[in-house]
């Protein structure tokens, strides 16, 4: 059984927003609300002369020890045997609740309103039918087929990259054991989306 | 870390606010009002008072929690994961509002208005002191319940610490008590040892309210997200006048001062009158305490 991961190369990425654009559409997320699975952040810190620019993908972390699944209280929120922390959109109730306790804002509410929208742009045959709380899901249902996530196939820059954690020969799992990619933020529920600085 | 961002969170908005506020009051005022009926003053009238406003509160609390869900059918789910606080919660909130009822009919006993209903469940009555203690239990319950809730939410440092659930069920006993002096306000005479023994524990409570927030405040300076929060708070005149000057420090100087004068005095006889006024704002600073701990909830985000 596989234990997927991700890397995101922050000394690669240049803000193209191509990943955001697949995403979008791929996962038909609710873009005329401003709500992504993915974003592109691009952020100033610090105060001249130690300052600096950043630009820094995020996505869900697909964390180890998930406070959002832990939290759910319908079981909605589950993680499956490989890794992948999803949404079952059938039995949420959209409470809330895994937005407040995820520590890294990967979830958002797909509102009715955005289910209807979305039935407008996509069609009748739109993924997303009822009320719920949405995530990125690694593209799962790419990812059965043996294709890599939307975002990671159009990155021009190389800078998402998808695999197997357990597998020593994957380039995610290479970038994990030699150090260089590490997880950023909260430790505590353990990320499985690491980055290179 | 790269950067470090500080993002309010807004999952949960005023329905939610007031869901924990009536949640937490319906539950103080089901648990103090039965158990002063059971164990201080066998007053059927008192039990059956706290027990039906306790099933409102919780009731129309429970309805502004549906009305906030997005696919509240899917709400029959609710049992698959027990590790989670909201499957504890509505356990105990919908068993408080059954053991209420069963509790309530056989206090009718002592209601001329109500009487029929109790005497239509005679069986009730041999039952009132399992239902009675069972509210109790449930209603309390509810009321911790709110402030685990909350705390189990980890992105949010201000939430996530042992010390909010403390405050909460400090606040909502609190609440609880000035409810019920609310509710009695019209027999303060003939319950005199009563009424001030439950302004004696309101401005316990409120004295212990005040020592929780100064160590949430406290544990919170210079760390990151809480810091962040406090400052929001405390930028907030709302929160300084509503919760802090008016819900807080008012109400406890004006009980303290009533409960150590000799009651004879012109300042002591004002002090006892604005009781009600008191009790007021201890509802109305417990509402804000739970909006402004929502719109106080800031993530810390490594971007």
């Amino acid at each position: 059984m596989a234990r997927y991961g991700f890397v995101v190369d922050l000394t690669t990425c240049v803000g193209c927003n191509a990943c955001v654009a697949a995403c979008t559409t791929e996962n038909e997320t609710p873009y005329w609300d401003g709500l992504y699975r993915t974003h592109v952040e691009d952020v100033s810190f610090g105060s001249f002369p130690d300052s600096g620019r950043a630009i820094i993908p995020r996505l869900c972390m697909h964390c180890e020890n998930a406070p959002c699944v832990r939290v759910c209280p319908t079981g909605a929120s589950y993680k499956t045997a490989d890794g992948i922390v999803l949404v079952d959109a059938d039995k949420c109730m959209g409470c809330g609740y895994c937005i407040a306790a995820c520590p890294f804002g990967a979830r958002y509410r797909y509102e009715k309103e955005a289910v209807n929208k979305a039935n407008e742009i996509f069609g009748k045959d739109a993924g997303h039918q009822a009320p719920h709380v949405d995530k990125c899901t690694y593209c799962v249902h790419r990812v059965k087929e043996g294709r890599e996530p939307a975002c990671v196939a159009v990155c021009p820059a190389h800078a998402r990259v998808f695999g197997d954690l357990d597998d020593p020969n994957s380039e995610v799992s290479k970038l994990v054991e030699s150090g260089k990619a590490q997880p950023i933020g909260d430790p505590g529920p353990q990320p499985k989306t690491y980055y290179v600085r | 870390m790269i950067a470090s961002s500080y993002v309010q969170q807004s999952a949960w908005g005023w329905q939610i606010a007031a869901y924990l506020f009536l949640g937490g009051l319906g539950g103080a005022v089901g648990a103090l009002g039965i158990g002063i009926e059971r164990f201080v003053n066998k007053d059927g009238r008192i039990g059956l008072l706290s027990a039906m406003w306790g099933f409102v509160f919780l009731a129309v609390g429970s309805g502004l929690l549906v009305l906030d869900l997005l696919n509240p059918f899917n709400a029959i789910f609710f049992w698959r994961n027990p590790g989670s606080w909201i499957f504890w919660g509505i356990l105990s909130l919908s068993g408080y509002l059954v053991s209420s009822v069963l509790y309530s009919v056989a206090c009718a006993k002592d209601s001329p208005f109500l009487r029929p209903i109790a005497d239509t469940f005679p069986k009730l009555q041999e039952w009132q002191n399992v239902t009675g203690i069972v509210s109790i239990a449930l209603g309390t319950f509810v009321t911790v319940y709110t402030g685990f809730l909350l705390s189990a939410a980890q992105g949010i440092p201000l939430w996530h610490n042992a010390g909010l659930p403390v405050l909460f069920t400090i606040s909502a006993f609190s609440t609880g008590c000035a409810f019920l002096m609310l509710a009695l306000w019209s027999r303060r005479h003939e319950l005199h040892n009563l009424f001030n023994g439950i302004a004696k524990l309101d401005a316990a409570l409120i004295g212990a309210e005040v020592v929780v927030l100064f160590a949430l405040y406290n544990s919170a300076i210079h760390s990151g997200a809480a810091w962040y929060s406090v400052n929001s708070l405390l930028g907030n005149w709302v929160f300084v006048v509503g919760f802090l000057a008016l819900g807080l420090i008012v109400p406890l100087a004006i009980e303290l001062f009533e409960i150590m004068s000799d009651g004879e005095s012109e300042a002591s006889r004002m002090a006892a009158r604005l009781l009600p006024l008191v009790s007021v704002f201890i509802l109305i600073g417990g509402y804000l305490l739970r909006r402004f701990m929502l719109l106080g909830g800031y993530y810390q985000f490594p971007w």
